[in-house]
């Protein structure tokens, strides 16, 4: 079993699989050696997000591996599997945490869903409405979003 | 609550690479951040490579979809498309429905490239200096377009170009100096707003191009062009004569077509003995029609329609029989009778004398004689009393 503290001093005691899932948690596991009793410190992710974290990767501790060429696989976001989908029914907030924190943690697989869940959220919007639903202020001169309309006359009708 | 402008621009840009990229340019209008986190070009990499598969075949074929988008995309997509897609193209000979829009960038990654033909896509803008770096080409084609600007003089770089067409655009200033072009064959500057004037061009040329431009200057050449056979002048503003040395400076002619210009002057000169087509109608020429046309062999069409001569129809021009296609001599100032040679040409060719003073035979003065085929052979014979 492995220890783990998140920045509000919250422990978590996970199984090794559900650790090695974090390339981060695993490289330093193989640093400090297996002997080692002392908690693992992520002061980058809060106690709530952790427990988000840890239940994601219970959930797919039995995945098999990815194959090496899914890097250069055509990804679409519509791929999600149900289980991530309903995982991922969460407050803006707490999906953005979770981004930064798979980041942080580098859990690809995790990261790749965060993504492609807020990438859905975004796709087939107007930009006016994308704005409001993440509080995006247009900060551009009425001469710049010109100049840019005008290169994206292209895409409009998409 | 965290925002979603929280977030590192690494992970906007992760979260972005997900919308294709057909789509994902829209969203350069939210903010002044994100439009530079998505026109940043390791963007354009990824959000390509998520997509789109690298083209596997190298030739001629239709575009595909991104293919027409990279003539959309933000420079920076170009660039990257061009690099990482199609960089392997040999040839590329697209037809793009009304793309209007410029020559994409990254031209300059398909350092392959032997053929470049891009006609009737309604392309704005000019030749980009990529193009420079082609020194492959052996084609270029930017025909039909709604390009401008000058012509720039690097294309003569360009030594393994052999066909070179830019007509039908509005390409403005002087004709470049292309004289190191050792293999061009083929030179296109129809139909545009270039001016004289006629600069020295290869030896090697084939055919010369330069109808429908303002060139506002004289028929003359720097240089003698020993393999020309076509020669296509007409609408050009030229001024002042026919070089007497036609026949020295262009030995191999077969058409020449120099009509609608303000030539003026006496048609009594040495032709190149293997013209097959002589077109200067709606000129200013003045003088007799001269016999030694009748020795051009080859010779199946004569326009001189529209013109200033005068005097009668030499004889000799019968001796073109034969081969003769389409003869027009109407709108001149000659008279005298028809030989019955020429009139008996009728029978094969197209033929046009009329608007003329010719004498006929019959009771008929000064009449307009206007033969067209067989038809009308047979109704003016009759009337004029030749058979």
């Amino acid at each position: 079993m492995v220890k783990i503290t998140s920045s509000d001093n919250q422990e978590f005691t996970i199984s090794k699989e559900i650790a090695n899932q974090s390339v981060l948690i695993k490289n330093m596991l193989e640093d400090v050696g297996e002997s080692d009793d002392q908690p693992i410190p992520l002061p980058n992710v809060s106690g709530a997000i952790l427990q988000k974290v840890i239940e994601y990767a219970t959930m797919h501790k039995d995945d098999p591996p990815p194959a090496p060429e899914d890097e250069t696989k055509l990804k679409t976001s519509e791929d999600i599997e149900e289980r991530d989908k309903e995982f991922m029914q969460l407050d803006q907030g707490t999906m953005f945490e979770i981004i930064l924190a798979a980041n942080y943690l580098d859990m690809k697989n995790l990261l790749d869903l965060g993504c492609k869940t807020v990438a859905n959220m975004i796709k087939g919007k107007s930009v006016e409405e994308v704005r409001k639903l993440f509080n995006i202020v247009n900060d551009f001169t009425p001469e710049e979003e010109e100049q840019i309309r005008k290169e994206n006359e292209w895409c409009e009708d998409r | 609550m965290l925002q979603f402008l929280d977030l590192p621009d690494e992970l906007l840009q992760q979260i972005f690479s997900c919308i294709s990229p057909r789509q994902v340019l829209k969203y350069r209008q939210l903010c002044r951040r994100l439009n530079q986190c998505l026109l940043d070009p390791h963007f354009a990499i990824t959000n390509l490579r998520l997509h789109f598969d690298r083209r596997t075949s190298l030739s001629n074929e239709q575009p595909s979809e991104q293919d027409i988008l990279w003539f959309q995309w933000p420079q920076v997509y170009q660039t990257v498309y061009a690099k990482h897609y199609i960089s392997d193209l040999i040839e590329l000979q697209w037809h793009l429905e009304s793309i209007n829009a410029p020559l994409p960038k990254g031209l300059d990654q398909l350092f392959q490239l032997q053929t470049l033909v891009l006609a009737q896509c309604e392309l704005i803008g000019g030749i980009p200096s990529e193009i420079r770096q082609l020194t492959n080409l052996h084609t270029l084609v930017l025909a039909n377009n709604m390009l401008d600007g000058p012509i720039p003089s690097w294309i003569g770089d360009l030594e393994n170009l052999k066909h070179l067409d830019l007509r039908n655009n509005g390409f403005t200033g002087r004709i470049p100096l292309f004289d190191q072009m050792l293999n061009l064959i083929h030179l296109d500057f129809g139909r545009n707003n270039l001016v004289g004037p006629i600069p020295l061009l290869p030896a090697c040329l084939i055919s010369l191009f330069l109808d429908h431009n303002p060139l506002n200057t004289s028929f003359s050449f720097p240089t003698h062009q020993p393999n020309l056979l076509r020669l296509h002048l007409h609408n050009c503003q030229l001024s002042g004569s026919i070089p007497s040395d036609i026949s020295i400076m262009f030995p191999s002619l077969q058409f020449l077509n120099a009509s609608n210009n303000s030539l003026s002057g006496s048609l009594s000169i040495t032709f190149p003995a293997t013209l097959q087509s002589l077109s200067l109608a709606h000129n200013a020429l003045t003088g007799p029609i001269p016999a030694s046309l009748g020795t051009l062999q080859n010779l199946s069409l004569l326009n001189l329609s529209n013109n200033e001569l005068s005097r009668g129809i030499p004889e000799e021009l019968g001796h073109l029989q034969q081969g003769m296609r389409y003869l027009n001599l109407s709108n001149n100032r000659l008279s005298g009778t028809v030989p019955k040679s020429v009139i008996a040409m009728g029978k094969a060719a197209w033929m046009d004398i009329s608007g003329n003073s010719f004498e006929v035979v019959g009771g008929w003065w000064a009449v307009q004689l206007w033969l067209r085929g067989m038809y009308l052979w047979g109704v003016c014979t009759s009337g004029f009393g030749y058979a």
